[in-house]
């Protein structure tokens, strides 16, 4: 793509567009395949702007950037940057809005209508997890997880099943739920379906993903239900994430879409002033464009008032314990009140070397919390310390458990269990061997922005910063809103035929099997054992 | 139904298809006539075998092909050696495989794969397991499959000296498939098979202690799912029949009893689960006759309510009430 870049800009443009992040950068390849001459312009030698995924060296450069901000035009701020010695740059991408990606969303459709999805690569996320009693639980998020969970009563599995059948069609039942409309997830699940509190916080801290029990139920159940009709689309997982970093690398592959549709890119380009009136843009070197139609920006923003506080480690550890067999990623959420009276909880994606964002031996894990200030970082320290201990426990093989006869339980199967709380207590008293070496520690604080004030007839459209949401929501629907006040409309967004190319993949909605090529590949991996066979007894046919 | 690809209908491509399958159906006529008569004429050769591989992968439904198949590889064998007859048969499996991957719920192909074994001088059963299993990987509930493997089992467990062992791994292996998906009539019906030889074969086990533990689990598929008619299939063997162990009729009664607190806990919360009330009018039916008391009043009342949430079997519902006069 560097290509493009050295191409001389044009000194007129419909639209240009400036800083390469995810909303931008899909409003600009919309725009561009639409018709629209675009001009796209990022000030950093990196795309993806404020989700960009970076290397050490861009790493350390955005830390001083944003400590010292020339301009208010960075929503973050306060980054405290640990580099260990001798670490190769280069083999680092670290995503600094980190997201994943539901396989039913409206992102994921977009990506796979303009065949973006065939510039990326994605991997499954399958695990998640919920921190309960100093223990990482894995969440139970299907009838087979309920059935076989030894943790939950009778009534809660029937409970818990009920809720899980309602909640795949609650937007077709509004007679169940409309009373609690803006009202806190927790009371409605409590009143309606009996649910017990550790059951409401995996399903609202760990399946909806959201900070809150007192988030509106009808938010909370959309959210869930997203995530089981996730399940099962390509396979046994609900969420997928792109390798080598997130938002950033799908806003690049937009950018690299636009430019199959003429858009002109600049990375490494300022832009120093815009007359709103005339259209005229100053380049940093001095160089007038003229456009015609919109600035289309995502600087220039004002911070509001929420925020969220960031971390991020990468430490010497695979952390497959953490990870489904085959996988690379896994979610863990500390519910609130489980950090020492944390208000919020704290979400943390792990990802191994899988990932492409780490070497080999070695994950990354971001931690996030909507807790401000000290607060935030003391939660999200307490987070990491808990983390840590239960990676050295799992991954001590000749740890013992100081637990006694009684306190083990036999299942139907013969398998022994303990009882869990005696389990926590003496995971409490676990002294590791080792200690965790860390290698990159960073935190930050990240605003959640605002377009200014402005006249109905500029020629100026504000671009949000990324949400703090880890999920991709909004996202679409935020492009669309910038291309239809450039367009008019929104009837042609991305309404293109690729029929040329290939058939089957734009018409049916389903992906071309090389399109979520990671996940084909896995899917290919579990039948490995029958693949073989497949070759002793059928040579003539392929799965 | 995801990962099937949607087909554009257009008047056109309607009409296109119309064309090509015109076309298919005169050449499926033509050689169903020509495979006819070559069976008439008592052809045994490569070529009448090469015709009915042909038919039977347009068609693998049409049985007589088959067995006409069969007559042509026996005669073929007539002057062949064992070694060749293994190879030919080989090859044979090969064909199958290709064509149950097409059609896994076939009788036919199963049925001449099943042959293949019989007649083979030298039988890979452990093959075919690895085959079956792949089969019900692809889809845990294919019945076929299952008898297939109830079938291919024995006959490794006849040439094996630990008998034992093989029940027991395919205990684990309905465990392991019923884990991943309890809904699954199939799975639950190999359990009833296997539990009774289990049972026989281990004068360690102790029959009562794995009745608990099977209760345990089916009380977990019921709750999770009351709607899963397996479940309860399952569930009344269980507590109804002396497979597993002869109860007392005491301990038989004190069994229908903990089951009927059970459902009714069950009943509390799901007062329109048909298989809740359907189980428990049955249970203390049985557990009337058992016992030769008086029928519990509740089942009238339990057919009642089954008469209006399951109007299809009103009528039966209608009859069960008239005959225990309630």
């Amino acid at each position: 793509m560097s290509a493009t870049s050295s191409t001389a800009p044009p000194d007129t443009c419909d639209v240009l567009v400036y800083g390469s992040g995810l909303v931008e950068s899909i409003a600009a390849a919309a725009l561009a395949w639409q018709g629209t001459n675009v001009l796209h312009l990022d000030d950093n030698p990196y795309y993806g702007g404020l989700w960009a995924s970076l290397n050490l060296e861009e790493l350390k450069t955005w830390t001083d950037k944003i400590n010292n901000p020339t301009a208010n035009d960075t929503p973050f701020s306060n980054a405290y940057l640990y580099i260990s010695r001798n670490l190769d740059p280069r083999k680092y991408a670290i995503d600094i809005s980190p997201h994943v990606l539901f396989t039913r969303s409206d992102l994921l459709n977009l990506l796979i209508q303009s065949r973006v999805s065939r510039y990326l690569e994605f991997k499954p996320l399958g695990s998640f997890h919920t921190f309960e009693q100093d223990s990482f639980e894995k969440v139970p998020g299907s009838k087979e997880d309920i059935f076989t969970s030894q943790n939950l009563t009778l009534l809660t599995k029937r409970s818990l099943m009920r809720f899980m059948k309602f909640v795949v069609i609650w937007d077709e039942t509004p007679d169940v739920w409309l009373e609690y409309k803006g009202k806190p997830i927790s009371s409605f699940l409590k009143d309606k379906f009996s649910l017990d509190q550790p059951q409401i916080v995996e399903l609202v801290h760990s399946i909806a993903l959201l900070p809150s029990l007192s988030s509106p139920t009808e938010l909370a159940l959309d959210r869930i239900k997203r995530y089981l009709t996730s399940m099962q689309v390509y396979g046994n997982f609900p969420a997928m994430y792109s390798m080598y970093g997130s938002g950033g690398e799908i806003a690049q592959g937009f950018c690299r879409s636009a430019a199959v549709a003429g858009a002109v890119y600049r990375l490494g380009t300022k832009l120093s002033r815009f007359d709103d009136e005339s259209g005229v843009a100053v380049l940093e070197n001095g160089e007038k464009i003229k456009v015609t139609e919109k600035l289309i920006t995502s600087h220039g923003l004002v911070p509001g008032d929420q925020e969220i506080t960031r971390m991020v480690a990468v430490v010497e550890k695979d952390c497959k314990e953490w990870f489904a067999e085959g996988e690379s990623a896994a979610i863990v959420v500390f519910p609130s009140d489980t950090l020492d009276g944390n208000r919020y909880a704290v979400q943390a994606l792990v990802l191994g070397s899988g990932s492409g964002q780490v070497p080999t031996g070695q994950a990354v894990w971001y931690l996030s919390t909507q807790e401000s200030g000290e607060q935030g970082r003391k939660d999200l320290f307490l987070a990491l310390e808990k983390m840590e201990e239960s990676i050295l426990r799992e991954s001590t093989e000749d740890f013992e458990f100081d637990v006694s006869e009684e306190d083990i339980a036999y299942l139907p199967n013969g398998m022994p269990v303990v009882s869990s709380v005696r389990l926590g207590e003496s995971l409490r008293n676990f002294t590791p061997k080792e200690s965790l070496k860390y290698l990159l520690k960073l935190t930050y604080t990240q605003k959640v922005t605002v377009a200014p004030q402005q006249n109905p007839s500029s020629k100026t459209i504000y671009v949000p910063a990324p949400s703090i949401d880890i999920v991709y929501d909004g996202i679409l629907s935020q492009a669309q809103a910038v291309y239809e006040s450039v367009t008019g409309t929104v009837e042609d967004f991305f309404d293109v035929d690729f029929e040329d190319e290939d058939d089957d993949a734009t018409a049916t909605g389903n992906p071309p099997d090389t399109s979520i090529r990671d996940v084909a590949d896995m899917d290919d991996e579990n039948l490995g054992d029958h693949q073989d066979f497949d070759e002793e007894v059928a040579g003539e046919m392929t799965i | 139904m995801h990962s099937v690809k949607r087909v554009r209908t257009t008047a056109e491509a309607q009409a296109a298809k119309k064309r090509k399958e015109a076309s298919k159906i005169i050449e499926y006529n033509a050689l169903v006539e020509r495979v006819g008569g070559s069976r008439k004429n008592e052809e045994y050769s490569s070529t009448a075998l090469q015709l009915t591989t042909t038919l039977l992968k347009m068609n693998p439904e049409f049985y007589t092909i088959w067995n006409y198949r069969r007559e042509i590889l026996l005669h073929i064998f007539q002057s062949l050696p064992p070694a060749e007859i293994t190879a030919r048969l080989d090859s044979e499996l090969d064909f199958l495989f290709s064509r149950l991957r097409e059609f896994p719920k076939c009788y036919w192909i199963w049925n001449h794969r099943r042959w293949c074994l019989n007649t083979s001088p030298a039988p890979d059963y452990a093959r075919e397991l690895k085959l079956v299993t792949m089969m019900l990987e692809r889809d845990a509930r294919n019945f076929h499959g299952w008898q297939y493997r109830r079938g291919i089992v024995a006959c490794l467990e006849s040439r094996d000296d630990e008998k034992m062992k093989w029940d027991r791994s395919e205990f684990e292996y309905t465990t392991a498939k019923i884990n991943n998906d309890f809904s699954n009539f199939s799975a639950w019906h190999n359990r009833t098979k296997l539990i009774p030889r289990l049972v026989k074969e281990d004068p360690e086990l102790d029959a009562r202690e794995l009745l608990k533990k099977e209760i345990y689990l089916i009380t977990q598929a019921i709750y999770t799912d009351p709607d899963d008619q397996s479940v309860w299939l399952y569930h009344r063997w269980l507590v109804t029949s002396s497979d597993i162990v002869a109860l007392s009729i005491a301990e038989r009664t004190a069994l229908l009893h903990q089951e009927i607190t059970s459902i009714s806990e069950l009943l509390a919360v799901e007062p329109d689960s048909k298989w809740c009330l359907h189980s428990l009018a049955f249970y203390k039916n049985f557990l009337a006759d058992l016992t030769g008391q008086e029928i519990d009043k509740s089942v009238g009342e339990y057919l009642e309510k089954l008469e209006t949430i399951d109007p299809m079997r009103r009528k039966r519902y209608q009859d069960w009430r008239a005959r225990i006069s309630l």
